[in-house]
């Protein structure tokens, strides 16, 4: 990969793996050290890495990145536990879906983040968690379900 | 093997409609064992998908974008200065042969003398002008070898790499050019690849556009069209590529297009 492909990656993937990085740990500046961390690790590694597989391989080095600091510093417990906090308010679905998701375990959320934000292949998850194709099946349904389930007990509050 | 652990699995291939013969049975002999699980898979929901909020964006992307400065040369320099030096020693040394015929054996030798040193001279000073880092890499001589290709083509400006009654590919100031016939004019088939960009104008008359995204679609056009039709030009036409994939860059402005230091 060249400088210049390496600057439109930036240009066209920043966007999706900050978006992934925040529905994660929620705090901008965590998410603003792992993307630049991510990146540097991409350019250094520019000359191995085509264009093509340049996505998967940020996501990669992203996601790692993020399970690492949560074992750092346990940002993710606190996080979640404050957003676990059910609230009888809602404007629209999609806001009900976005607080399920926060309900769902790391390595759910990731998968689903990964197959319906970017469109991954469940091979391609598999790789980019270094999970099994199976595991990512796996997860990937009890995410939809926990989804589901959370949508149906926020139904009945507010009814 | 299907098991309470990895049950999902075959939930998920078999409402995606992705399980094989042999998995679909083992799943049917499962839930069979399992009646429970039923509900749950008639209760999955596949038209639940999360949709990415657009509003979030990244806006320091300057912060991650990265570019290589091209410092200058100066090993190339200096052997371009010693090569000039070199030329002015022997252009006296002619005169002085045609002015005095008479000079005798003794002091030829010690005017090669005198150049030999001069020579040292400026090969010392040449290495000790390649910086640290390229002599490393062994990048002097490199560059040496494309400056003079460089100085070739200024002579020659036009090369035509190709010519036929349909194609015509050729080089103008280090660029590639290429259009369908020679009647025609150059207009949108003016496309140049440099440095993995595809540069083109649409008229004569417009500035060159630039588009990073159009780079194999157009490459490949010509590629096969030479690929096709002229089986020898095409080793000429992948050096002249590699040639300006190394020696011609964009510029820190974007758009204009110049020669790497």
């Amino acid at each position: 990969m060249t400088e210049k492909e390496y600057n439109i990656c930036v240009d066209l993937f920043a966007d999706n793996v900050y978006r992934f990085l925040l529905k994660h740990i929620r705090c901008s500046d965590y998410a603003k050290d792992i993307m630049q961390d991510s990146f540097l690790k991409l350019w250094e590694r520019r000359e191995e890495i085509g264009f093509e597989k340049s996505k998967s391989y940020v996501f990669t080095i992203a996601y790692h990145n993020m399970i690492d600091q949560f074992r750092k510093i346990e940002i993710s417990k606190k996080e979640v536990s404050q957003d676990r906090e059910i609230k009888n308010t809602y404007s629209d679905a999609k806001e009900i879906l976005n607080s399920a998701l926060e309900t769902l375990p790391s390595i759910q959320k990731s998968t689903i983040l990964l197959r319906d934000y970017e469109g991954y292949s469940y091979a391609e998850i598999s790789e980019i968690l270094d999970i099994s194709l199976e595991k990512v099946k796996v997860y990937i349904f009890r995410a939809r379900k926990s989804l589901k389930e959370y949508i149906v007990s926020i139904d009945n509050i507010i009814d | 093997m299907i098991n309470k652990d990895n049950y999902e699995a075959y939930f998920l291939d078999f409402i995606e409609g992705n399980i094989s013969k042999k998995d679909r049975e083992e799943l049917e002999r499962f839930l069979k064992e399992n009646p429970c699980l039923t509900k749950e898979l008639d209760s999955y929901d596949k038209d639940l998908v999360l949709t990415p909020d657009e509003t979030i964006t990244y806006n320091d992307k300057t912060k991650l974008k990265k570019y290589i400065i091209h410092r200058p040369n100066w090993a190339v320099y200096s052997s371009v200065a010693s090569i000039f030096v070199l030329f002015i020693i022997f252009s006296l040394i002619i005169h002085n042969d045609k002015s005095t015929p008479t000079i005798n054996n003794s002091s030829l030798a010690q005017d090669r003398g005198v150049i030999e040193r001069v020579i040292k001279e400026i090969q010392t000073i040449a290495k000790k002008n390649i910086p640290e880092k390229e002599k490393a890499e062994g990048m002097g001589t490199e560059k040496k070898v494309n400056i003079l290709d460089t100085c070739k083509r200024d002579i020659n400006p036009k090369n035509i790499i190709i010519n036929s009654n349909s194609l015509i590919v050729y080089e103008v100031d280090n660029l590639i050019e290429y259009k369908e016939s020679e009647s025609k004019d150059i207009k949108a088939e003016r496309i140049i690849e440099v440095d993995n960009l595809i540069v083109y104008k649409d008229t004569p008359e417009n500035n060159y556009n630039i588009h990073p995204i159009l780079r194999n679609k157009y490459v490949n056009q010509i590629k096969n069209k030479i690929e096709n039709k002229f089986e020898k030009g095409l080793n000429d036409f992948n050096n002249s590529i590699a040639y300006l994939q190394e020696n011609v860059r964009i510029d820190d402005s974007g758009i204009n297009l110049c020669i790497k230091k």
